[in-house]
């Protein structure tokens, strides 16, 4: 028993002297998890898609965070931290974002697209529908979303877009939907797909369920992966199936969507964030943050030379 | 038949018709409670061993699941990549280690000053307030540890010169930790401290010890099985606890981290990653870290009953 109380006491030695020193400090890389779909818009816009969904790609000691609130206040807590967040919760998060390729992150310069880390909320639909009724409500969805009603909606909720003098009121077109003026209180609609346009989602079925006949709408959201699987993929007859489905990125070439079924709802911006102390850079390029999250560049003093 | 419960019932006496289905209803509850544990057990075990059997297609990569990558990997890369869970293993075992050390002098020196030294009316003050942190909820532990301990363990580890990532690292969580497991160790020492023979501590007194050379000679041996039980439920605890560990620990993805200010990852923060958004082997795969975590609980218990009873014979039972 000796012994083992001494094998206690030297534990706490051991651990201390296994601390990294300080110096030239190291760059503390935050990076959201595998399932994150901010995570897939961020290696995409600066060219590191085998990052996705791989850590074995990323710099020794990243830390995951859980979402994006986790993100904001890990970088607010390190000095030496650099992450990524969404544009839409930039301006009240006290971390520092910085700009892209020169490019000031803002709401007017993603819409002029100049900034250019950027991700679309798309939507896909099913190409067949077992009730005629649900493709009809479906189409009428759609339709909606063109209109200046769910445009604002969509960018009250931090979606980017601009919204045109000549886009029309559902009232405009709503004589185009016949199913519109029918009792839908029996037709139930599957969405689901993404969760970071869920609450977006949520709030545009809202808003429209009333304008439709009440269809009612259940709303099943697990990931942007799902999106064509349930609709259009190999889940489109089982029982999670959905009728509309959204991704916060493009589909990609091994989702092999009939023409016609997707389309675009609005732009989220991603912004590369620092602590509000750091004040060693204000711009970042593509090519440095690839650098970064491989793990080339591991020191602020090789990024600020 | 000589149970203690029923011996209450005086010989001859009848059971009437409402004795005796009442006596079924406490045998159904009974089988329901104790078969939830089967359950559970049997459900764990067929999840967790499942994910090794099956073959998955995800986007367009047909993969199986190595139990050899998934036992000794350090490191989590996500399926199909390899990860394992070797280095969690060590982390989680490391943190909970360190947790104990923590809290266990915390512990004693408090049951000691609340069972021996304190004014009565103090004492169960003090003993109440201790028992309350067994009350609040781990996310709460998780938001505390997140705003003000790690805050505080970053500047300690400035004020050595060393590098932490904004206090996210082994000793936060190890922290936060013992804080969790100090109720039920303080009360559980309390409680055996109390129950010392008063005899002891003035047989000990009488043959001249001090009083510190009796509370540390006498009190804490005597004391020794509560406090090993205290222990044991405190190290299942600390193994087991996911939300406020998650919080602080900075989840990385490879290791073993033996760094006090580095980040770490656990068995449970790694299972909680992610989880709502996790779809496929991703999320499967969660159900055998779960497996291997129950493993890991059962074996630290087992391990520490053994210590308790080497060390019962060695020092005899009191």
């Amino acid at each position: 028993m000796k012994k083992f109380e001494k094998m206690m006491l030297l534990l706490p030695l051991a651990a201390l002297a296994a601390c990294a020193k300080t110096g030239d400090p190291s760059i503390s890389v935050y990076t959201r998890d595998t399932t994150s779909g901010t995570r897939d818009g961020f290696m995409t816009a600066i060219g590191y898609s085998a990052a996705k969904t791989d850590n074995s790609k990323l710099a020794t000691g990243y830390i995951q965070v859980a979402s994006n609130g986790d993100m904001i206040s890990s970088i607010k807590n390190d000095a030496n931290g650099i992450g990524y967040i969404s544009l839409s919760t930039l301006a009240t998060s006290g971390v520092s974002g910085l700009s892209y390729e020169g490019v000031k992150p803002s709401e007017a310069t993603v819409l002029d697209g100049t900034y250019k880390m950027t991700r679309n909320f798309n939507y896909i639909v099913r190409a067949s529908y077992a009730d005629e009724k649900v493709g009809q409500i479906v189409e009428a969805y759609r339709a909606f979303l063109t209109t200046s009603d769910a445009k604002a909606t969509m960018k009250q909720l931090g979606g980017i877009l601009t919204i045109a003098a000549s886009d029309p009121t559902w009232a405009d077109i709503k004589a185009n939907y016949a199913i519109a003026a029918a009792d839908n209180k029996a037709i139930t609609i599957h969405f689901g797909g993404s969760t970071s346009v869920e609450e977006m989602a949520k709030a545009l079925s809202k808003e429209f369920a009333p304008l439709c006949g009440n269809f009612v709408a259940e709303h099943n959201h697990t990931g942007s992966g799902d999106a064509y699987k349930r609709t259009q993929g190999s889940d489109k007859d089982s029982s999670s199936a959905l009728d509309i489905a959204y991704a916060s990125r493009e589909f990609s070439s091994s989702e092999a969507f009939a023409t016609g079924t997707t389309g675009k709802m609005c732009t989220d911006a991603i912004v590369a964030s620092v602590n509000a102390n750091n004040q060693k850079i204000s711009n970042i390029t593509a090519a440095q943050l690839r650098d970064i999250y491989s793990g080339t560049i591991t020191k602020w003093s090789e990024l600020v030379k | 038949m000589e149970r203690i419960g029923q011996v209450a019932f005086r010989k001859g006496q009848k059971r009437t018709a409402l004795d005796q289905a009442a006596s079924f209803a406490y045998l159904f509850t009974a089988v329901i409670a104790a078969s939830s544990l089967v359950l559970i057990a049997v459900f764990l075990l067929v999840k967790g061993l499942e994910p090794f059997f099956k073959t998955y297609t995800e986007n367009g990569v047909t993969f199986q699941v190595s139990f050899w990558n998934f036992l000794f990997a350090m490191h989590w890369y996500s399926l199909p990549k390899e990860s394992g869970i070797l280095y969690l293993t060590i982390n989680t075992l490391y943190v909970s280690l360190l947790a104990t050390l923590i809290a266990l002098p915390l512990s004693i020196y408090t049951a000691l000053f609340i069972s021996k030294i304190a004014p009565k009316p103090f004492g169960e003050i003090l003993a109440f307030a201790i028992e309350l942190l067994a009350a609040i909820p781990s996310v709460v532990y998780g938001l505390f540890g997140r705003e003000i301990i790690c805050p505080m363990v970053d500047a300690l580890a400035q004020g050595l010169g060393l590098m932490s990532k904004g206090g996210l690292s082994s000793l936060s969580a190890a922290i936060v930790l013992a804080l969790m497991i100090l109720p039920i160790l303080t009360s559980l020492s309390v409680n055996a401290m109390k129950n010392v023979p008063a005899s002891y501590l003035s047989s000990s007194l009488a043959l001249g010890a001090s009083r510190t050379e009796t509370y540390f000679k006498v009190i804490i041996p005597a004391s020794r099985n509560g406090i090993f039980a205290g222990l044991i439920l405190g190290l299942g605890r600390a193994l087991g606890e996911a939300t406020a560990v998650s919080s602080v620990i900075g989840n990385a993805g490879s290791g073993p981290t033996f760094d006090l200010f580095g980040t770490s990852a656990t068995l449970t923060s790694n299972m909680l990653l992610g989880y709502s958004e996790a779809v496929g082997a991703n999320a499967e795969i969660r159900f055998s870290i779960g497996l291997a975590l129950i493993l890991l609980i059962i074996g630290v218990d087992l391990l520490l009953s053994l210590v308790q009873k080497r060390m019962a014979k060695k020092y005899g039972q009191d």
